[in-house]
This record gives structure tokens, sequence and C-alpha cells, in this order.
């Protein structure tokens, strides 16, 4: 190799032993050329790029507002249903939107639920009942007894099989175990909370000490009857569609054979089937299992159909999301490499003094695409805050755009998007530099050394 | 020191160079004159490895450097060869000590110390001291061209491609340059190809030629012209062929 280079290398032994330690002062200085280089020509840079920031910026707005759509819909609709499971409710207005509110008002007719047990196609069902009676939940708590007006409802003890470890505890027992709503325990705590103690899990609830009073007759009725229980608190859930307590169903079976002639048979509250959750034998049937219950003039939602309307959903954001990214990119892409055509015409002859010199055609390129790296870069840092900011005050409008979002916590996607972003914002720059840089290093150079 | 072999070259239809076959002897000044557009600077392009022929070898210590690679050309120009301008180049945002040692600093042989010590001792014998911390745009055409020849031996090059040097340069300046250029051949050894329209430096050149036609016509052969190319046709060992230079005398060459 030294007989190959010797000629222009001209390499004494002094040389040679110097040479690793000038290469790393050559290093040194080749770097610190390019940062003069750099900072002479940042402000033109900078504005040449600014389009990334944009870019950037929708980025993190698209992907943090998607993760957070996807999210909701994954906690709020397929997190309370199995893939074999079918959810019947009763039929709400027209247009309605798996994302909306559940507007239903009556329940599901006692024939259809008939109907649909009796079905081959399935396998089980749970029907979760809500009884018309008029029910109060009674509880002490920091010394003060309260009483909640709740409504009491039931459903098969083994739907909680796979949802609760101690779901065989829920029959019928003195005290009467109730499950309680969510919502109930976030009340708890916030009442825990505002009178200065620390919260408490759902699991620390768990036996929780509670009155049950449920009246027979109807609220109005004179004189009305009511029965007091002792219940305790056995599990906390979100799983059901239901703003009241759980309560095993002989209990509501033994309540009503009890004391269902406290009012005159025309008069006597009863229960209503809010809420069906089918399973079916065979998951390759679901399809046409949903859509013969759909014939029943029932609401009916499985995972398949959840998922037809999320990726419809999905697909639409995703589609127009792609569209203006993609535009961006365009641009920015276009606006960066004429601007650093501009800049490799207007520093040709340092380009060309720099080949002429000795600047080998990759250090012009590498100083050209590390400069647009550089710049790519600051601005992923500034679009990664910008595109933060907008998220911000997206979150705040999201319910008032689209009012079926309303509970959609939009998250920021965190600090792996930031390295990402960051990383992409410099490797657009630094392509789109790239096809200007390869110019500036091939130049007519000795024509550029004549203006 | 270097030697040309059948150079052709075209820009599109236009034949430029038409078979320049040329050496250019160790320790020599070389003249190159011809027309605006006639192919001089081209030339130029050519040896330095900036440019490659459509045919035709150049040979320097005898390889063939278009045979090489970008880093290895650009190590070429960077080590092996001074380049001096008309419109001088330097670098408007750099002073003229920065001019100077800037080949220098892009070089992987040099050092901070070394090239310091290089620059400064050019910098006085070149007469350029109280300028040296001023920028191009301050300086005359002549302490410009000062400028540009420090810059163009900081690396103490083995040939100096000059191009048109003194052609923007009064008389007492154009004097100067081409008293340091007779300098830099006698005390350093320097192999000066300059393409120009300067009769005083023809007048000290060692050799002429004279671009037409996209031909070369020797004016003014230099001694040991023909020693050299023969010390070079037995080291390659090849079969002879004879060969006509465009002055119409006959060299042997070999291929």
């Amino acid at each position: 190799m030294m007989n190959k280079w010797s000629c222009v290398l001209r390499l004494s032994q002094k040389d040679a032993s110097d040479l690793m330690k000038n290469f790393i002062w050559n290093i040194t200085s080749t770097i610190k050329l390019s940062l003069e280089d750099v900072s002479k020509n940042i402000l033109k840079s900078l504005i040449s790029s600014f389009g990334i920031l944009f870019l950037i910026a929708f980025l993190i707005l698209y992907m943090s507002m998607r993760d957070s759509i996807k999210t909701y819909v994954d906690k709020n609709i397929f997190g309370t249903l199995a893939i074999d499971e079918i959810k019947v409710t009763m039929k709400t207005k027209k247009n309605f939107d798996v994302f909306a509110q559940n507007r239903s008002t009556g329940g599901i007719p006692p024939r259809v639920v008939r109907a649909i047990k009796s079905m081959p196609e399935v396998k089980k069902t749970y029907t979760l009942v809500q009884m018309d009676h008029k029910s109060v939940i009674k509880g002490e708590l920091l010394g003060q007894k309260r009483k909640i007006p709740m409504p009491l409802g039931t459903i098969e003890n083994d739907f909680f099989r796979d949802r609760d470890p101690k779901w065989r505890n829920l029959r019928m027992t003195d005290p009467i175990p109730l499950v309680a709503p969510r919502f109930g325990i976030d009340m708890i705590n916030n009442y825990l909370a505002m009178n200065g103690y620390p919260t408490m899990p759902a699991e620390g609830l768990r036996g929780f000490p509670l009155e049950l009073m449920v009246q027979s007759t109807p609220a109005d009725f004179d004189p009305k009857k009511d029965y007091t229980y002792n219940a305790i608190i056995h599990t906390v859930t979100d799983d059901l569609p239901f703003a009241g307590v759980i309560v095993p169903s002989q209990f509501i079976r033994a309540f009503i054979a009890e004391h269902g002639a406290d009012a005159p048979p025309g008069e006597r509250p009863g229960v209503k089937y809010l809420t069906m959750y089918v399973k079916v034998k065979d998951i390759k049937k679901l399809p046409e299992t949903t859509e013969k219950i759909k014939k029943m003039n029932v609401q009916v939602e499985s995972q398949q159909d959840v998922a037809a309307k999320t990726n419809k959903a999905l697909t639409i954001i995703d589609g127009s999301s792609w569209v203006i990214i993609g535009m961006f990119l365009i641009l920015t892409v276009i606006s960066i490499f004429n601007s650093y055509l501009t800049i490799v015409y207007n520093r040709s002859q340092k380009f060309s003094l720099r080949r002429v010199l000795g600047v080998p055609k990759y250090q012009i390129i590498l100083g050209f695409v590390l400069e647009a790296a550089f710049v790519g870069a600051l601005y992923g840092l500034a679009g990664y805050f910008a595109g933060n900011a907008l998220l911000d005050s997206a979150a705040e409008k999201i319910g008032t755009w689209v009012p079926s979002l309303s509970g959609v916590i939009v998250k920021s996607e965190g600090k792996g998007v930031f390295a990402m972003v960051v990383i992409l914002s410099a490797s657009i720059s630094s392509l789109s530099a790239l096809i200007p840089a390869t110019f500036a290093a091939n130049m007519n150079l000795f024509k550029a050394m004549r203006k | 020191m270097i030697t040309l072999e059948h150079i052709t070259t075209s820009f599109g239809h236009r034949l430029i160079l038409d078979d320049i076959s040329l050496v250019f002897p160790e320790r020599s000044i070389t003249a190159i004159t011809g027309k605006s557009g006639a192919g001089k600077t081209t030339l130029l392009g050519i040896i330095s490895g900036l440019q490659n022929p459509d045919r035709g070898k150049v040979y320097y210590l005898g390889k063939n450097i278009l045979r090489w690679g970008d880093i290895r050309r650009s190590i070429y120009r960077n080590r092996v060869i001074g380049f001096v301008f008309q419109f001088f180049n330097l670098l408007p945002d750099m002073t003229s000590y920065q001019n100077i040692v800037y080949p220098a600093r892009i070089s992987i042989f040099r050092s901070g110390n070394d090239i310091d010590t290089s620059a400064r001792e050019l910098i006085r014998e070149l007469g350029i001291e109280e300028i040296s911390d001023n920028y191009p745009t301050t300086l005359s055409g002549g302490e410009r061209q000062r400028v540009a020849i420090a810059r163009a031996i900081i690396n103490h090059p083995k040939i100096i491609l000059a191009d048109e040097p003194t052609g923007n340069l009064d008389d007492h300046s154009a004097k100067g340059i081409i008293s340091l250029f007779k300098k830099l051949r006698d005390e350093q050894g320097m192999t000066i190809i300059a393409v120009t329209h300067d009769p005083r430096i023809v007048e000290i050149a060692d050799a002429q030629y004279h671009l037409q036609n996209a031909k070369l016509v020797a004016l003014k052969t230099p001694r040991g012209l023909k020693a050299a190319v023969k010390k070079k046709e037995s080291a390659k060992k090849m079969t002879p062929v004879k060969k006509k230079t465009v002055s119409g005398k006959k060299i042997k060459g070999k291929r």
C-alpha cells in the first residue's frame, strides 16, 4: 500500500510516526472548518429548512392523537368485549355510533332474550338485568353516614370468571356481596381526598360494610315499604354499562318472591333486560350470528362490528393525515432541495476551491449533509415541542370538535418519539440536501474558479 | 515529472484537445499560450486530476493519475500541486493568514505547529507580514497574488499550476510574481506550468507550447526533454511506436 501511495504521499519515517497525531489534528481541523462553514450559513440553512418544523409538529400531533383515540377505543369498547362475544342492547336512535353515548331507555324485550338464549349457535349468555325497585346504599365514611340512591342490577356470576379471582363468592350470603361501579369508588376517593385522607385502591375496599335498602313498592306508593339488608363490597368493575350496584341474582329472585306482593299486581315494579353478552360456539359463525340477532330489532355490537367501525374511522384519520404529511413532506423536500441548490451555487467558489486544494468529494458531500442534518435535527427538536403545544391545545378542544371523542385523553407520544422525530427530521433534511451536495462535489471546478 | 500521453478531450461535438503528448520536466517553467477557449485551462484541469479526458494518460512519477480514485487524486492535488489563479480565488471571509494555511489545514499530513511555522516563514519570505491579518478585499492585486502563491506553496508542492497568474496585475506586481516563479524553480526545484498570455513569463520559461485548433505546437522545447522521455520509455519497457507532436517533431513514445 505504501508503494501504491508513496508517490503522492511522500512519507518519511518521521511523517509516518506523526501521521496519527496529524490525522487527529486534521479531523479536529476539518470539524472546525465545517462548523465555521455552518455558523456562517446557518441562517440561510435555517430559513431553507423551515418546512420541517411544520412536518414534525403535525406528525407529533397525528401520532399522539391516533394513539390516544386507539387507546380510548381499545379501553372503552374492545376492553369490555371478548373476541367471541356479542353485546346486545335495546335499539337506539338512528345513526347511533359506537363512539357515542348509549341513549337507549327501554330494555330488551323478554321474548328476544329467550329467542337469543335458544339459538343453536349460542354457547352462553350473560344478561344484565336491572331491578325497577327503588334502592339506596347506606354507608359510614369518616364518621358520617351517607345515603346514595343507586339502582340494583344482576348478572350471572360467572360473567366475572375472568375478571375477578373470587367470582364464586358472588352468591347469596349474609352480608350480601355487591359489585360496585368504578365511578362509585372514584366518588369515595374524591371524598377522602377532599378531607385530606389518602385514596383507597379498589382492592382495599373489598369487604367494606354497607347497608342496602330496597323499597318493595313503587316510588310514590303509599304506604311505601322498604327492607334493609347488610351488604359488603365484593369487587369493583367498569366492565358493565350499568350505573348501579350488582347483587347476586338469587337476591333479586328471592326479594321479588318475598315482597313482590306488597304492591297491587298492576303496579308492581319488575325487572328489565338492559344488556346481553352472547358467546358463540364457533367464532367463525360470529358474523352470521350477529346478523341473525340484528334482525331481532336490537342493537348488536361485536368486536368485529366495532373493529370495522373503528378501522373505518382510523382509516379516514390516517388517510387524511398522511395526505397532509405527504404534502408537507414534498413541499419540505422541494424547498430544502431548492434552497440548498441555491446555496451550492452561491458557495460554488468555496466548494471548487476546496476541491482544487485537495478536499475529496465525499468530504464536500459529508460536510453539506451534516450541515443539513444538524439543521434538520434542530427543527426536529423545535417541531417536537411545537407539536406537543398543538397537542395540548387539541386535547382541550377535541370534545368540541368531535363530541363523540369527548372521553379521549390525549397524551403525548413521549421520549421514544422525541428521538425518532429528531432522527427523522435530520434524515429528511440531509437526504434533501444530498443531491445539491453531489452537485457541489461535481461542479466544473475550473469554470467556477475562473468566475 | 509530469507526462501527458495522447490526451484527447471534447465538449459536446467540439474537440478541445486532440491527441496531446507532452513532458513537463522537473525544475522547469513551461508556458502554455493560446487564444481564449483554446483549451489551456482544460489542460490544467486534466493535469491536476480534476477533469478526465476522453482519452489519454497523465503520468506523475510514472503513475497514471487518471486511474486513481477521488481520494488519491485529492491527496495528489493537496501534496503535489499548488494552484495560482488569475483572479486569486482567495476566500473573502478568511484573513490572508487563514487563506495561506487553508490547504495545510485540510491535509492529513500537517499539524498545527508545523503549519504555523511554515506559514510564518512563507509570509516573511514573501514580504507579506503586514497584511497577514487583513482580509483579501483590503489588499491590492499584487498582494493578493502573493498571498495566493503562499497558499499554493504552503504544502511544499512539486508542481505549480498557474492560470494567467499575471493577467490581473499591474506591471510592477507582475514582475514581482515572475521573479518569484523563477526563484521557486531555481531555489526550490519546482515545476511550474503556466497558462499565460504574458510575454514576460514566456521569456523566462524553459519551454513554450501554443494551443491552436486543439493541437499543441512547441515553440520552445526544454533542454533534456528528449532524455526525460527516453528515460520514461525504458522504465516502461514497452514496444516503441512513432509518435508525432503537433510541432511536427518526432519523439519516441510507448504504448
